[in-house]
């Protein structure tokens, strides 16, 4: 009777939505329930008539209904009706229509290789699993909610082979960078294009820094954009986590040219499509989630506890005031043992306390056959694990998302999101005025508090350890280094970011096999920016304000039409035709501020000088064809054709123009061969695509600049503008005379097959992707008087395999298990720079793009080697060389000086390679009932840090490695005794040597530390590369769902789910840093290639979470 | 229905359509809107002199006065790579990519040689005048640190061959001949007030003019013998005349905004490295035992209110550092740092006619330039007590040459000179710095910069340039009191 009344209600409700003009005939309503093979219902199972193209949603129960228009309501008629629902094989039934309702039952059988899913391919285009001819990622939206993570690029840690994601630090809002499959480009950002619902979202960082080009310690940047200044300053955040991750019910991650040619000349390093949330027809459906998380540093930094500041064994004689300015005397530690019974401090720990986040957010979804709807908001508030106020992340969403269909065969949408994100950061890295530099050189004997003690009635003064004794006037004396609580609490870093993105939709099927798709997209943001640090600020006493905003402004117009075509049931497809134009707008402005005229506000106004402001405009228009052909033959081969002619302003006007073509094939060879026991399915696939990378914007304008010219180190340069006189120069950067996109060629083939009745299966993927006309910077002459020049001048290779298993050893009713496990290793290969050896890509260090090496290599200076170092370099007084020392030696063995130690190689060469030799993980989940427990390791093997944090813990005499240490009365080992180490024995350089001092016992201490091997300060990097690999226990997650009756009766809610994940819970390395998984210049370094550098880097944290989330 | 639906949805795929070139094209687009296509004469030119101040008091004067151990240090790099001559050619002390740009971009040749060219198209033979004493300063500056650098093939090939050093001399005298034919000229009305040295005084160029000239010479002396002294003799006489120092070519700061200050005094307040850099044992120990004037004009006090220098073998713990409250004068924001001066001209005087065997104008040159050390920075009380610096006499000879270069060792402070005096005359004594490089003596040069070797196949790879017969040395320099290590 209910199921009766429900139907009648369906009915009436569906005749009283239908236009009256329509209302020729009677419709007929198509009904039924959806269960799966052991008989429970099936919530969300989507059944459609792709005919008519009508469809509906299944509700918990199971039941859908299809009201089918009248004047389309042929009785008599047979037509193709699907069921279809994520995990489960899709059936296709033939029901003939009858008048009023016509039941239709399905059985779903489980799919674990989700054959027959509807997936996006891109810009309006989608397929079915199978027909796909190149590897397909697609990443549970599920393993994104229980990450715990805010930031939806670090959810996609260890998800996927060859998707590597590095977080540049564990402070709130840290960026993550994400990579595919290896770097591309040299000034392309090397991260995948990411598409949310069809429109392209920005994920730009940009550093506060920038904005200060007179203090900006990093290197230059080509084409303008106010440099690198990522290697000072805090930590920035990439744009895309401005999404909120409980927004997402879908990401395909297209990896290379090979699935990504559609999106033609951005599209070279892969897209990530992200599919948002949306409503269904039926109840009304309510979801609140809660969560909290309590994080903390994953692991202290390791300092000596047993020497006093000083020098050369001596005390530094704090008490006479002799450590009342930055004496270099007092600088560092390496003193006079520290007297039993003097307070000790921890400076590796003082600084942290257990961080907290408080993630709450709520879900509205529901509608009816004609109109869904989708709303949601969320905030998430991270306190970092920094004490104090000023080390927080937190971020507002609000989104809206809505369909209806006007008519059958015409739908509109709308999808609109609001982000309000308000942050403020710790200053870090290459900086006086950071926290870790600060801390970590603090002697072991000196307390951090108090850090501004009051020093006259009502008068409160900054005090450090290299100005330990602040009085009434010393405001505007220098401290050398901040002490790391004033830094934490009197700093300001903030930026508040106001963001709306989304797009209008509309959905036209003006044929049944015609369906024509248009979507005008737009992303604004405005960033606004303001650093300020106070007065006695090291470097900067009288107070300096950094102020700025950023605004990216992009409007995308997408319109296809998609023809789908059978000529009879051996052979069908689609064709598809669109155009996209595009054009984004970025605008940067900002300013630095010097002397303080009150201590605050921090605003520009509040400043007696202003330096020249960065003013800076980017405007990219692109417009574009594409056309896509499918052909299904016997429905088992699948062939696609596509082709995109890309137009962009950044081409130049003598090539405005590019074509990018794509193929690929994929034949279910099983539905040849049939099935066996043991091989349920399989697929062999190959694609071909182009993408390519635009260039930079205006490389091939020639101007005249204002930058600063020469300079000592930061702070020091000068402005071509001097006593009021307005001053220019030429561009070191000569202007290109024309410049084409980057190509990326990628070839993939590969194999999927399911075995063992579905219980387990794999994927294997080979690729070789080259890139050609790769922009460079290319090197001139500097004394050309240019320094670089864009050109198309390189060639890249990234070839790699990607295998991924998964097993499902159990899978009964109420238990199961399951495993997946992923590999991937890619090969970069630089192939030509046009000339040049190297370019130097790095903002740090001097790492390169150089040919026959992968792209990112340090390209510095080490230690004299056997076989490694010329043979030519003299190694005494008597004009012996290198070569003779070498005979008979074994290549590496390390040149020993009569001295007894080794010796600088007068000669560059690689010292360091950042990038992972392979990288893999391990997924495995256990349910019980509605118990649930899972966990993730993500695996990177190789990959090498220059640890340049411990090169200078070395030279101050702080870190753990110090404690052992030779007593020195001078510079020289001839000044210190005690300590010998023999190079090459005992764990001290282990390895062969060679030369005069080879096996001679030498004292390590000052001399070695501080002179020799502090790589930062002397500039040999070879004892401070460190292995960079790792194994992280990434997620651990339990949760427990309870939809018991007496939840409804007792909350109002149909179930609860309770879950706790640990994050980052373990990390195995032999990395001695903070973690292996850092970067000084996050996302912003690693986008150009120039990973694995480590500078005073925040720590990273590890985490729980504890959630509960109400579903109605 | 339908039909006006159809209707709408082609017209916006055809407006879709106007996405011809023209979406493609335009302002913003094809231009770049940043940054401008034109420069003036005018604002190159002030570019020019903010670059070539900066070559004049960056890493590489900063570099010499450590080698040449005026200066010494207590910590970081610039200390520990160029105190104790830990560096390449990527040293990341900046010493090396960063100064070579500055003598050839942005604010260097490329900038200079428009200025020149649009002085020429004006006919403004003042202004070319002025450009070339730049480039000649430029390119001499250059050669005393590389030696033989690329210079007749700048504008002709994208990878200029090394002009020997004696030719980058001979280029530089040639300049400075014709600068001072241009300047004596006198036509056009020259950059008046965008000259920020002189205001566009002619007369003060020609006598810098001069000055360098005698300069150059004498970077030959030590090979060409009296030839060379004769003709620095013949230029210096014609060179800087004013005791006051007010005409001396010098640099120009006109206030504490960032980016036109003093860079010795930036470096002190801005870069988080001044407190590295103190005062050097060798210049302490000599004017402390004269109890020079310019002493608190040098250095700050230390703790125990004297001045002291540090010592790269024995480190002194407290020693005399750069950076106090108030400054000396030469860290001071404003403080113009002479490049080519008044003090230098008399002391090249000095020298070459010490050289030439006329003491008695040996001596007469060497007192006024002690003169004019005494006139500028008057005696004070400390303590501890400054004096005046007695005139000498009955100094002959050797001796003489001695308290020559030592004059000049000291008033000559903070400028690149310094290295050349050191290289020609071995004046003062140096002990050389333990170190773990090998060097036996003080290195006489730098590396060519990557990046320059990187594009350019004329430079050797850097363990070349350390072999022999370079060694270090640079053409002309004959007495081994710089880095040589030859059999």
């Amino acid at each position: 009777m209910r199921t009766r009344l429900r139907q009648l209600l369906l009915v009436v409700f569906g005749l009283a939505l239908w236009p009256r003009w329509a209302a020729a005939q009677e419709p007929i309503t198509l009904s039924g329930r959806v269960t799966t093979e052991a008989g429970a219902p099936l919530g969300y199972a989507e059944v459609v008539v792709s005919s008519l193209g009508l469809g509906a949603v299944t509700r918990d129960d199971g039941r859908y209904a299809i009201v089918i228009p009248g004047a389309r309501a042929v009785v008599g008629q047979t037509i193709a009706v699907t069921a279809r629902r994520l995990g489960y094989k899709a059936i296709t039934a033939q029901v003939t229509l009858a008048p009023g309702i016509v039941e239709h039952d399905f059985t779903l059988a489980f799919n674990p290789l989700q054959l027959g899913e509807v997936v996006v391919t891109g810009a309006g285009t989608t397929t079915q699993t199978e027909k796909l001819g190149s590897v397909r990622n697609r990443v549970d939206p599920d393993l994104i909610s229980r990450s715990g993570e805010s930031n939806v690029v670090q959810t996609l840690a260890g998800k996927a082979p060859n998707v590597t994601v590095v977080q540049q630090s564990g402070d709130p809002g840290a960026s993550s960078f994400i990579n595919i499959r290896g770097v591309n480009s040299i000034l392309g950002s090397n991260q995948p294009l990411i598409v949310v619902d069809g429109v392209p979202l920005d994920n730009s960082a940009f550093s506060t820094s920038n904005f200060n080009r007179l203090d900006d310690a990093g290197g230059t940047s080509i084409g303008g954009g106010g440099g690198f200044g990522q290697t000072e300053g805090t930590v920035v955040t990439n744009r895309a986590a401005d999404l909120n991750p409980q927004d997402i019910e879908s990401v395909e991650i297209l990896k290379g040219p090979a699935a990504s040619a559609i999106y033609g000349s951005v599209a070279a390093s892969g897209v990530i499509l992200i599919t948002t949330k949306s409503g269904r027809a039926g109840p009304t459906r309510f979801t609140f989630r809660s969560s909290t998380s309590f994080n903390d540093i994953n692991h202290q930094y390791p300092l000596q506890t047993a020497w006093s500041q000083g020098d050369f064994g001596v005390h530094a004689d704090t008490a006479g005031g002799q450590c009342d300015a930055p004496n270099g005397f007092c600088r560092r530690s390496w003193g006079a043992a520290i007297p039993a019974g003097t307070p000790i401090y921890d400076h590796s720990s003082e600084l942290y306390r257990v961080g907290h986040t408080v993630d709450n957010g709520f879900s509205v979804s529901g509608g009816n056959d004609r109109t869904t709807f989708y709303l949601s908001g969320g905030n998430v508030r991270d306190q970092g694990v920094f004490v104090g106020p000023n080390n927080f992340y937190s971020r507002t969403t609000v989104r809206a998302k809505a369909t209806h269909s006007i008519i059958d065969n015409l739908k509109l949408g709308a999808d609109l999101s609001f982000a309000d994100t308000r942050a403020k950061y710790i200053q870090r890295g290459n900086n006086v005025n950071g926290v870790q530099l600060g801390a970590l050189r603090t002697p072991p004997e000196f307390s951090n508090h108090p850090y501004l003690p009051e020093v006259a009635p009502g008068v409160f003064q900054h005090r450090s350890y290299l100005y330990q004794h602040p009085g009434a006037t010393s405001a505007l004396d220098d401290r050398g280094f901040d002490n790391p609580f004033f830094v934490i609490f009197e700093d300001l870093n903030q930026s508040n970011v106001g963001r709306v993105f989304g797009n209008v939709n509309a959905e036209y099927l003006p044929l049944p096999w015609l369906r024509i798709n248009y979507t005008l997209g737009a992303d604004y943001s405005a960033d606004e920016r303001l650093e300020g640090l106070p007065v006695s600020s090291s470097s900067f006493t009288d107070g300096r304000v950094v102020e700025g905003k950023i605004v990216n402004y992009q409007i995308d117009h997408n319109l296809t039409a998609t023809a789908n075509f059978t000529v009879n049931q051996n052979l069908g497809g689609t064709f598809t035709l669109g155009q996209n134009l595009d054009t984004r707008n970025n605008r940067q402005l900002g300013g630095v501020g010097r002397t303080l005229i009150a201590p605050v506000p921090f605003r520009l106004s509040n400043t007696v000088t202003r330096d020249l402001p960065l003013d800076n405009e980017t405007v990219i228009h692109d417009a574009s064809w594409f056309g896509q052909a499918t052909i299904d033959f016997r429905d088992q081969l699948h062939l696609t054709g596509a082709l995109r002619n890309d137009g962009s302003s950044t081409f130049g006007r003598t090539n405005l123009r590019s074509w990018f073509p794509k193929g690929s094939v994929a034949w279910e060879f099983t539905k040849a061969t049939g099935q066996t026991s043991w091989l349920t399915y399989g697929k062999l696939r190959a694609a071909y695509g182009e993408a390519g990378v635009e260039p930079v914007p205006y490389l091939t304008s020639q101007n005249y600049v204002s930058d600063i010219v020469g300079g000592i180190a930061q702070g020091t340069g000068n402005t071509p503008t001097q006593n009021g006189i307005g001053g220019l120069t030429s561009s070191t950067v000569k202007a290109a005379a024309v410049l084409r996109p980057e190509r990326t060629k990628e070839l993939e083939a590969g194999i999927d097959i399911g075995f063992l009745r579905d219980r387990g299966d794999a994927s294997i993927t080979w690729y070789t992707k080259k890139s050609v006309d790769v922009i460079l910077p290319q090197p001139l002459a500097p004394s050309t008087g240019y320094l670089s020049q864009g050109a198309n001048a390189a060639d890249i290779r990234n070839r790699g395999w990607e295998v991924s298993l998964n097993f499902r050893p159990v899978q009964e009713g109420d238990y199961g298990w399951d495993v997946g496990l992923q590999w991937a290793k890619n090969r970069n290969t630089v192939l030509s720079l046009g000339g040049e050896d190297f370019i130097s890509i790095g903002d740090f260090n001097n790492q390169v793009a150089m040919v026959g090496k992968p792209i990112g290599v340090y390209l510095g200076s080490g230690f004299l080697r056997c076989g490694v170092s010329s043979d030519a370099n003299v190694v005494d007084g008597a004009g012996t060389t290198l070569g003779q020392v070498c005979a008979g030696q074994p290549s590496g063995a390390l040149f020993i000086a009569a001295d007894g130690f080794p010796q600088q190689d007068p000669d560059v060469r690689i010292i360091q390679d950042p990038n992972y030799n392979w990288t893999g993980s391990v997924r495995s989940s256990f349910r019980f009932r509605r118990f649930q427990i899972a966990g993730l390791l993500d695996i990177r093997h190789g990959g090498q840090i220059w640890n340049g944090t411990r090169g200078a813990l070395w030279s101050y005499g702080t870190h753990k490695d110090t404690e052992q240490r030779a007593t020195c009365t001078g510079p020289n080992s001839t000044d210190c005794t005690g300590n010998d180490k023999t190079f090459g024995q005992g764990g001290w350089f282990d390895g062969p040597v060679a030369g005069p001092g080879a096996g001679t016992a030498v004292p390590i201490g000052e001399n070695w530390y501080k002179f020799i091997a502090a790589c930062p300060f002397i500039g040999i990097d070879e004892p401070c590369i460190e292995d960079g690999g790792f194994v992280k226990l990434r997620e651990v997650s339990v949760g427990f769902t309870v939809d018991a009756p007496w939840v409804q009766r007792t909350i109002g809610f149909s179930s609860f789910e309770l879950r706790v994940t640990g994050r980052n819970l373990k990390t195995w390395t032999n990395y001695t840093g903070y973690d292996p998984e850092t970067n000084l210049g996050g996302a912003i370094s690693s986008a150009a290639g120039a990973g694995g550098v480590d500078y005073f880097n925040n720590p990273q944290t590890r985490s729980f979470t504890f959630s509960v989330t109400l579903n109605h | 229905m339908r039909r006006q639906l159809t209707v709408a949805l082609v017209s916006l795929s055809l407006l879709g359509t106007v996405a011809c070139n023209d979406f493609l094209t335009g302002n913003k687009l094809s231009s770049n809107p940043n940054q401008p296509s034109q420069a003036s004469i005018s604002q190159l030119f002030v570019a020019v002199q903010a670059g070539q101040f900066a070559m004049q008091e960056g890493t590489v004067p900063m570099m010499i006065c450590m080698w040449a151990q005026q200066c010494g240090g207590t910590n970081g790099r610039f200390v520990e790579q160029a105190g104790r001559y830990v560096f390449g050619e990527s040293s990341n002390i900046g010493a090396n990519g960063g100064d070579w740009a500055l003598v050839y971009d942005a604010g260097g040749l490329v900038d200079i040689r428009q200025v020149k060219a649009d002085a020429t198209a004006a006919g403004d033979s003042t202004w070319l005048g002025i450009a070339k004493v730049w480039e000649a300063l430029a390119i001499g500056t250059a050669s005393d640190m590389w030696g033989a650098i690329p210079y007749s093939e700048v504008t002709t090939s994208a990878t200029p061959a090394l002009d020997p050093r004696f030719a980058v001399l001979d280029s530089a005298e040639s300049l400075l001949s014709q600068a001072i034919a241009e300047l004596t000229n006198a036509a056009g009305a020259g950059p008046g007030s965008v000259d920020l040295v002189f205001g566009g005084d002619r007369a003060k160029w020609i006598k810098a003019a001069w000055t360098l000239k005698a300069r150059y010479y004498l970077h030959t002396a030590e090979s060409l013998g009296a030839p060379a002294y004769t003709n620095a003799i013949t230029a210096a006489l014609q060179g800087i005349s004013d005791a006051t120092g007010g005409s001396d070519l010098a640099g120009f700061h006109s206030g504490s905004g960032a980016g036109e200050r003093n860079m010795w005094a930036a470096f002190q307040a801005s870069s988080s490295f001044g407190q590295d850099i103190v005062a050097g044992k060798p210049l302490v120990d000599i004017m402390n035992a004269r109890s020079d004037p310019r002493l608190p004009a040098y250095f700050c006090l230390n703790t125990a209110g004297a001045y002291v220098g540090q010592d790269f073998n024995v480190p002194v713990a407290d020693v005399s550092a750069f950076g106090c409250n108030p400054s000396p004068l030469r860290f001071e924001d404003t403080y113009s740092m002479p490049y080519v001066s008044y003090a230098e001209n008399e002391l090249i005087l000095a020298e070459a006619y010490n050289q030439t065997g006329d003491d008695v104008n040996g001596i007469l040159h060497l007192n006024n330039a002690r003169a004019y050390a005494n006139a500028t920075y008057p005696p004070t009380a400390g303590p501890p007590a400054t004096a005046a610096l007695p005139v000498l006499a009955g100094i002959v000879g050797a001796a003489l040459l001695d308290s020559i270069m030592i004059e000049k060792y000291v008033a000559m402070f903070q400028n690149i000179e310094t290295i050349n005096d050191y290289r020609r005359t071995c004046i003062p004594a140096l002990t050389v710095v333990t170190n773990n490089q090998g060097f036996a003596n003080v290195p006489g040069r730098l590396f060519y910069p990557l990046i320059e070797r990187n594009v350019n196949p004329n430079i050797p790879d850097p363990s070349a340039q350390l072999a022999p017969p370079s060694y270090f040395r640079n053409q002309g320099d004959v007495h081994a009191c710089t880095l040589d290590t030859s059999p």
